[in-house]
């Protein structure tokens, strides 16, 4: 069993470098940030969530005021548009937002330090659960402003929460998406081959492509860098 | 094995959800169907720690599907009472959380006994 020491030492998880960037986007390093902020995005809904399931009376609103003695928040998450989202999924809207920021953090603590290679159904779902349910989220929070006609600080800071896990999640899922990519090229297509490796089965092509990815000769030399720290 | 305790710690949330939401005595659908999925849940998952049975989570998926298909289709337009929408929350987390393999923290076993063959040197290791 691996120790925490092995798991969580940054000096020995954030090496190799994975193509095509100078760092290992799949490192608890990279990955605890945004577990982090999902929570936060978590609470941010389950607020909305607990005002539409009436457990709480008032949603903090410092900004934006309302109608019929609710403020602006409150106008929006009672609005006819979060209604006809209710009759569609039977559940409040922020409930489901909740719901997708938890997918998100559980996503994110699953997996080893090199699941872009090794798991990369499950860096595929955590991809789809940020990325697009992320940027639909955020559709519907500026639809609900544009169509309510009210805004809600809360709905807006879940929208930017949503933008950032967009761009900290992407890299994962890009590394991940060239590796498929170069497997199912070798493999000559959408064969056994490259669904062992989709699926974390290990086969030739599959160990080549990794261990290429990870050297950094898979033919760009040039690598990304996210940030000047990395 | 994270993932199996968050589905134990699931199927005892949904054990005590009749009391919590007040099912009525005379919909003893609502009773059973929470205490028979609180079941399986519990059973799946905790099957999960052996060896012989270590993928019996992922039917747990089927069980999910249907917590979310009964929490909907037994919701008449707009929101349904509480305890369908216990069983759509429920359903969603147990959907998301039967999917993570049990020892997800480590690469997958086919990976680390491949590493063992070829001497890569990341036996067992999380890189």
């Amino acid at each position: 069993m691996s120790t925490i020491n092995e798991v969580f030492n940054p000096a020995y998880e954030s090496k190799p470098a994975v193509h095509p960037f100078d760092y290992n986007p799949s490192a608890w390093s990279q990955r605890i940030p945004i577990c982090v902020i999902a929570m936060v995005g978590f609470l941010v809904a389950i607020v909305l969530g607990l005002y539409q399931w009436k457990l709480i009376d008032h949603i903090w609103e410092p900004f934006f005021s309302g109608t019929d003695g609710m403020n602006g928040s409150e106008a929006v998450v009672m609005s006819e548009t979060s209604k006809q989202m209710e009759g569609w999924f039977h559940i409040p809207d922020g409930v489901l937002g909740a719901v997708a920021y938890l997918g998100d953090a559980l996503f994110g603590l699953a997996g080893s330090t090199r699941r872009w290679q090794y798991r990369p159904w499950l860096v595929i779902i955590f991809g789809f659960d940020v990325i697009p349910l992320g940027i639909v989220g955020v559709i519907l929070v500026f639809m609900q402003g544009f169509v309510v006609g009210y805004w809600c600080t809360l709905c807006l800071a879940s929208a930017a929460i949503s933008l950032l896990l967009v761009y900290m999640a992407y890299d994962e899922v890009w590394s991940c998406l060239i590796y498929l990519n170069r497997v199912r090229q070798r493999a000559g297509g959408l064969n056994r081959t490259f669904w062992q490796a989709f699926f974390g089965v290990p086969n030739d092509i599959a160990h080549q492509v990794g261990e290429e990815m990870v050297r950094g000769d898979a033919g760009n030399p040039a690598r990304l860098a996210k940030s000047p720290a990395n | 094995m994270w993932p199996r305790t968050v589905e134990v710690m699931l199927a005892c949330w949904l054990a005590i959800s009749p009391f919590i939401f007040n099912h009525d005595d005379s919909k003893w659908s609502w009773w059973w169907n929470d205490w028979i999925t609180a079941l399986l849940i519990a059973v799946f998952a905790l099957l999960s720690f052996v060896r012989q049975t270590r993928r019996a989570h992922l039917l747990e998926l089927l069980v999910a599907a249907w917590l979310i298909g009964f929490g909907w289709a037994t919701s008449s337009g707009g929101l349904g009472a509480p305890a369908q929408q216990n069983w759509i929350c429920v359903g969603l987390l147990i959907l998301m959380v039967a999917v993570i393999p049990s020892d997800c923290v480590k690469p997958p076993e086919k990976w680390r006994e491949w590493n063992e063959r070829h001497g890569t040197g990341r036996v067992g290791r999380p890189v």
